[in-house]
């Protein structure tokens, strides 16, 4: 059995695209299908060539298609492990990726992409045609594979691809395996090339397909005046796709109400919006409102609700468990009050809460985690045994620096200038000022934070927001970058790693280790060199946890990560700094 | 009726002459394509029918569910065979053994390659006296452990096409010209901490030369059309190194030179393929 340690490896990139494919068999019961009758030829079992869509059958598209159609490289040994061996293509020409990066200040971070290109070729359908042997037809001097594919499965976009980068002699199960959907396939092209391209799964949360709340289509029946404590839905009957009570936006009103058929008792002027007159026509729109809502809560709602990316995707135990560990009094409480794209909510969520998101193409899970301190040993890279030579690389990012953090929090209007200072009713600023001073940067840095969905009860969480900010980015940044060799590939984004090299050394010009969190992995070269890169993962202060009662004094070398609580002065009894609740 | 072959055997061609057994075959003609041949199989899972047999593809499969794996092939008249052809089979790594049989009734058959079982799953090329037969008998058996019978991508049986002369100085046999990408890696303090190997096939260039006119018209030529669209087993020296076979195909034109007096022609071209 072969793996990435094994000297002599081989790598080999299998590339599998799951189409969709019915369940049934033409013409047999339950499909009514026949030649003759409802077409002159039989169908290829897919949507577009079907004769009888009624009861066309396949499995919801995304993640559980019928038909996997498996690509590769030419190569002299195509054979994979002992019975394994199937229909795989040997047309795959190249596979580039842009992977996706972690944005630990926004939150959301770049969408991974792959750009498959892949061979056309002459083909006589017996994979993907059921019916070959009785359909009577030249099928290798007809058409070429992608041309007549195309054709008969113009409803790709969707639908789930893999990549599985493993090794000659592997299992498939046990090869690498990253998983995205298909968002274009362009070609034939003049060099008879097919270009696939196909994004992760967080690209379902753009605002092009995705939208909270969903539009509302019930407008007012009449005209109501600034009193009127009721009005009536139209067209009639629409009231059935409203909730029997919530809230909605009419004009630049909020109001909370009940429903009863398409009749709705209101409550005007919510929100600290005034009751006004309405017109007849105008939009009823519902509104999405968080309520002292847990933040992981909210996120998982946001994508269940209103994107296409399947709950099993979504580790909502693990998401709870980094709430209630990091970010236990982040609760949220706002209104949405008109169709806005998933993506901008998601990234105003996680930037409020310090926290970020992505997609972790082999776990196949949108992984979610808070900025904290590393939980445990990180694994060590050294220039003997994994930097690849030639490879590293420290780039400054003084932009990214901060010395001071504005949280502006509270909104008085959920209807408009949701990112306008004017919009607040409150403001905390936190500064840095040594960072600012002469002896040190002798220059201000600025971020300014709109926290919609905050309010007057949440000066907790702003201190909390505010100081994590500065204690991750105190100072110039170096982003570093670095090859490894695949045996190392196990590092995936978000780890963190502890760096060991020349660069890094202390005042004395001794090596210092660093620890580094990767934002960044690009396997360049399937199976072979993988290419990261990685922020500082520092911390300043000495953050830990409250130890229990009972525990032993503080002695200046306490358990790790044990945190006791200082002096009336700030200090610990031998004057170390003491910690900080965050 | 398995033959071995040995140096300095003569071994009658389908030119009406006789060449020595190290005379370099090559194996395109094929009884498998003609549309007067029928193939029976035994049980075969969906996608490994036994039609993956004929589209010269490698990587399309027949494969039998079960033992007993048999291929029954029915030319509809006696033909002259002196060849089978096996190319990306499994046949080691799924430890199944190989045998050929012929019968003129598709009752009584006799054995052309007696059960034989590779060292590699490379291609393979058997050759043998001709026989002359209507049916001809493919049958795996489980060799050691093996439980599933192997795949094959492509079956030849035919006759073959024997050149007049031997190779001899600067020629690669195609077992030896790997076409590798070799990818080392080295870490920033100069260790050595792995490499990667892609296989990409094989390759070899074959030169003849002193080829009468008249030979080159009469048999050479068909292999020349052939090669335009399918490829081809070749094996260089049959009786010394059965073995060193490549199944592989032409990528340019097959162009003949006519050379020196007595209307004698040369010619030149390359293989790739796989090998290994």
């Amino acid at each position: 059995m072969s793996d990435e340690s094994t000297l002599g490896r081989e790598p080999i990139t299998i590339v599998e695209l799951d189409q969709d494919f019915c369940t049934r068999e033409y013409g047999l019961s339950p499909c009514t299908a026949a030649i003759g009758v409802t077409g002159s030829f039989k169908c290829y079992n897919t949507r577009k060539t079907c004769q009888d869509s009624a009861n066309y059958s396949v499995d919801s598209h995304g993640f559980t298609n019928s038909l996997t159609i498996s690509f590769t490289q030419p190569r002299a040994n195509l054979q994979a492990a002992p019975g394994e061996i199937g229909t795989l293509f040997p047309t795959l020409i190249d596979v580039s990726s842009r992977p996706s990066e972690i944005n630990i200040e926004d939150g959301l971070g770049t969408r991974a992409s792959v750009t498959i290109t892949l061979r056309d070729h002459p083909y006589h359908d017996r994979y993907v045609d059921p019916y070959w042997q009785t359909r009577g037809i030249d099928a290798i001097n007809l058409g070429t594979f992608w041309s007549k594919w195309l054709r008969r499965n113009p409803y790709y976009q969707g639908r789930a691809i893999r990549i599985r980068d493993g090794y000659i002699g592997q299992l498939l199960g046990d090869m690498r395996t990253r998983h995205y959907v298909i968002e274009n396939i362009e070609g034939p092209n003049a060099s008879g090339e097919i270009r696939i391209t196909a994004k992760d799964p967080l690209k379902m949360t753009d605002g092009d397909r995705a939208v909270a709340p969903l539009p509302s289509s019930g407008s007012l029946l009449a005209d109501i005046n600034a009193a009127a404590v009721s009005a009536t839905l139209a067209p009639t009957g629409i009231g059935s796709t409203y909730p029997a009570s919530g809230t909605a936006r009419v004009g630049e009103e909020l109001v909370t109400f009940a429903r009863s058929g398409d009749v709705l008792t209101l409550v005007r002027g919510q929100g600290n919006t005034t009751a006004e007159d309405q017109e007849a026509g105008s939009t009823v729109q519902v509104c999405l409102v968080y309520q002292d809502e847990a933040i992981a809560d909210a996120l998982y709602d946001l994508l269940v609700g209103y994107t296409d990316i399947p709950a099993t995707s979504l580790p909502k135990t693990d998401w709870d468990e980094t709430a209630l560990t990091w970010l236990a009094s982040f609760n949220l409480t706002g209104v949405i009050t008109q169709p806005t794209s998933v993506k901008k909510i998601l990234t105003e969520l996680l930037q409020t809460s310090m926290s970020y998101m992505w997609w972790d193409e082999v776990a196949q899970e949108v992984k979610w985690d808070a900025i904290h301190p590393p939980l445990q040993t990180p694994q060590e890279l050294n220039e003997d045994q994994h930097l690849i030579q030639n490879s590293i690389a420290f780039t400054a990012k003084p932009e990214d620096r901060v010395s001071q953090v504005w949280v502006y929090f509270a909104p008085i209007l959920q209807t408009k200038d949701l990112d306008k200072p004017s919009n607040y009713k409150r403001l905390r600023v936190y500064a840095d000022t040594d960072a600012e001073s002469v002896q040190e940067y002798g220059q201000k840095s600025i971020r300014i934070i709109y926290a919609r969905f905050f309010d007057e009860t949440n000066d907790g969480e702003v201190i909390a927001l505010a100081a994590r900010t500065l204690a991750r980015n105190r100072d110039t940044p170096r982003i570093a970058a670095f090859s490894l060799d695949a045996k190392d590939r196990a590092i995936m984004p978000g780890d963190v790693v502890e760096l060991i090299t020349r660069d890094l050394i202390d005042e004395n010009g001794y090596p210092e280790s660093q620890q580094y969190q990767i934002i960044r992995r690009d396997e360049t070269e399937a199976g072979h060199l993988v290419q990261y890169v990685a922020l500082p993962y520092t911390f300043l202060y000495r953050y830990a946890y409250v130890m229990p009662d009972g525990s032993a004094d503080y002695d200046g070398d306490p358990p790790d990560r044990a945190g006791y609580i200082s002096q009336n002065d700030g200090t610990m009894i031998n004057d170390d700094d003491a910690y900080r609740i965050i | 009726m398995s033959l071995v072959l040995s140096s300095g055997m003569l071994l009658s061609a389908a030119d009406g002459l006789t060449y020595p057994a190290k005379n370099p075959r090559i194996g395109y003609h094929n009884l498998l394509t003609a549309a007067t041949t029928i193939l029976t199989s035994t049980t075969v899972p969906p996608g490994m029918e036994k039609e993956n047999l004929t589209d010269y593809f490698s990587w399309t499969y027949w494969r039998s569910a079960n033992y007993p794996a048999t291929l029954t092939i029915d030319a509809g008249s006696a033909q002259d065979v002196d060849y089978v052809g096996i190319a990306g089979h499994t046949l080691f790594s799924d430890q199944s053994s190989v045998k050929v049989e012929y019968s003129t009734n598709a009752t009584t058959w006799t054995e052309c390659v007696s059960p034989f079982y590779p060292a590699s799953n490379a291609p393979l090329m058997f050759i043998f006296s001709a026989v002359t037969a209507r049916y001809f008998r493919v049958t795996l058996a489980a060799v050691g452990g093996g439980t599933l019978p192997a795949a094959i991508g492509v079956l030849n049986i035919g006759q073959t096409l024997v050149i007049p002369h031997s190779l001899y100085v600067g020629h690669t046999p195609i077992t030896m010209r790997k076409i590798t990408d070799i990818r080392p890696n080295k870490t920033e303090a100069g260790q050595w901490i792995g490499r990667s190997v892609i296989r990409r096939g094989n390759s070899a260039s074959v030169e003849l030369t002193h080829l009468s006119a008249d030979w080159y018209r009469s048999n050479f030529q068909e292999f020349v059309d052939h090669a335009i669209n399918y490829p081809y087993f070749f094996s260089w020296r049959p009786d010394e190194y059965p073995r060193e076979v490549g199944f592989g195909w032409t990528d340019e034109d097959i162009i003949p030179q006519l050379t020196g007096p007595g209307d004698m022609m040369s010619v030149s071209f390359e293989i790739t393929g796989i090998a290994q």
